[in-house]
């Protein structure tokens, strides 16, 4: 009986891993009046500090536009108690960090949790020096909680985004 | 026998196709789908925003999920919808995941 449980789990985690390898499946472009819509499929942050409590997540996607220069970070975060959050810090490269506000798109429940989504506009610049870092970036929120990905995942991660960011920077009208 | 054996599998694989699996634009291939569609349309601009929502089955015994156009909408705070897509992937109907995409401002 155990060991059918681990071939079905084994089974659900290669069919997950051949759905999420090729970064082709994991973004959708679409062709707009002003230039290519990139939008990369929502993504989990696992979490990097102890403050952080069980059922507590991150998730984010990250909308492009190849002719503009920012570009938005939506991010979906539950936490067990119902909490709005104002800023965003992103810490990159040993040492440099960025503050943003957050735009709060709606707060909803999740079964005993509370989902906040927000919007977080950014320039592109920055998002590209976050992503093309050798270490991985972390996301701080106001109430203490830490977001980073581990060193293994981030080369992963990071060749998801830069991808996606060269497809852009390719398809600007005036390149 | 090997023959017995060979058509055995491929009979379970067909039956073991339909159990977590959702009806594409194309059909549902036994082994593997992954099609993407179009669902609806307005004559609203394609906007600069887009959503996603999601549901999953596993084994055709756990289908969770919302994957409504309003979630995928709420989701990225659409309040003119321009046109919604959908996506459905599966490997051997086992694990299902259906996708849904609006775009709009």
């Amino acid at each position: 009986m155990l060991r059918n449980l681990i071939y079905i789990t084994a089974l659900i985690m290669l069919c997950n891993a051949a759905i999420a390898q090729k970064v082709s499946k994991l973004y959708v472009s679409k062709a707009t009046e002003t230039g290519i819509l990139y939008f990369i499929k929502p993504r989990e942050m696992p979490p990097a500090g102890k403050d952080i409590k069980p059922k507590e997540s991150v998730l984010y996607d990250v909308t492009i536009h190849s002719d503009k220069d920012t570009a938005d970070i939506l991010m979906s975060i539950t936490t067990l108690t119902p909490i709005v959050f104002d800023t965003v810090t992103f810490a990159y490269n040993d040492g440099e960090s960025a503050t943003h506000t957050l735009q709060k798109i709606y707060i909803d429940t999740k079964e005993r949790a509370f989902v906040g989504r927000y919007r977080c506009k950014l320039p592109k610049s920055e998002l590209n020096t976050m992503f093309s870092c050798k270490r991985p970036f972390a996301i701080h929120f106001a109430n203490g909680a830490k977001y980073a990905y581990k060193q293994r995942q981030w080369e992963k991660e990071s060749k998801i985004y830069n991808t996606i960011a060269k497809l852009s920077e390719l398809n600007q009208a005036n390149k | 026998m090997k023959k017995l054996l060979i058509i055995a599998a491929v009979a379970v694989t067909a039956l073991l196709s339909s159990c977590a699996s959702t009806g594409t634009v194309c059909g549902v291939g036994s082994i593997y789908t992954d099609v993407k569609s179009g669902m609806s349309a307005t004559s609203n601009n394609v906007g600069s925003k887009v959503g996603t929502a999601s549901a999953t089955n596993v084994l055709g015994i756990i289908a969770t999920g919302d994957a409504s156009i309003n979630a995928a909408a709420s989701n990225a705070g659409i309040k003119k919808i321009s046109h919604v897509d959908q996506q459905q992937k599966s490997i051997l109907g086992l694990f299902t995941k259906y996708e849904v995409f609006v775009y709009g401002e």
